[in-house]
């Protein structure tokens, strides 16, 4: 079995009980997804389900090995 | 369709990228760092390199994330450990080659297998990825494989209750 422990200390939990990643890459870069308003969250969300980001990454990786 | 949590987890490229963004919400009962397989990782790497003529649902995806499609090749190719784990996949050759001889699995699915059992992980995929090959080599391996619906909350992305 893997460590599967070793970084979660970093995670944050929430009143809602969902951990919550660190706010910045470990080089100091903001995490600017997480810092995105919920108008476009819910866009992004949005767009990952409707498949769209799936049909172009099928489209663009044409190799049988790495198909889904 | 997502079976109970306390448990690791096993990603698929979706799921990675949000999580290498730093925006990947885990619900209560996830151990640890979310984890992926370097098939999946190069999958989604050879899609963010790919040159597109026209503006792609990616380029969408990272300008709706704040970076650049570029930066969000960097975050998936040298992913934060914190955020992201990509497993090395020398560790599971032997069982990769198993795999995939007994089963005519692909790498993609072959690795997910070998990783998720390893670590004796659930695999989480988004609806896009939720049939066919992978699918239903996961199911017959007997490992728990669930789709994950995502929305926005404060902070990121987490999976629809």
């Amino acid at each position: 079995m893997f460590d599967v422990s070793e970084h979660s200390t970093d995670w944050t939990i929430g009143e809602d009980g969902r951990r919550y990643p660190p706010r910045t890459q470990l080089d100091g870069t903001p995490n600017q997804a997480s810092g995105r308003s919920r108008a476009q969250l819910a866009e992004l969300a949005e767009l990952i389900n409707s498949g769209d980001v799936a049909r172009e990454i099928d489209e663009l990786v044409d190799d049988p090995d790495l198909a889904v | 369709l997502n079976p109970p949590l306390p448990a690791a987890l096993v990603v698929d490229d979706h799921l990675a990228l949000v999580a290498a963004l730093g925006a990947l919400v885990l619900p209560g009962g996830v151990v640890g760092t979310p984890t992926t397989t370097y098939a999946w990782q190069l999958r989604l790497s050879q899609a963010l390199v790919a040159e597109r003529t026209t503006t792609g649902a990616l380029q969408r995806l990272a300008s709706l994330a704040g970076v650049t499609k570029s930066e969000a090749l960097f975050r998936v190719t040298r992913p934060d450990p914190r955020l992201l784990d990509v497993v090395d996949p020398r560790a599971f050759v032997w069982d990769v080659a198993s795999h995939r001889v007994a089963h005519s699995s692909n790498q993609l699915a072959a690795e997910t297998i070998a990783v998720a059992r390893h670590m004796g992980a659930v695999v989480r995929v988004v609806e896009a990825n939720s049939r066919g090959h992978l699918h239903d080599q996961v199911v017959a391996s007997g490992l728990e494989f669930g789709v994950w619906r995502l929305r926005g909350v404060d902070g990121g992305l987490t999976p629809e209750e």
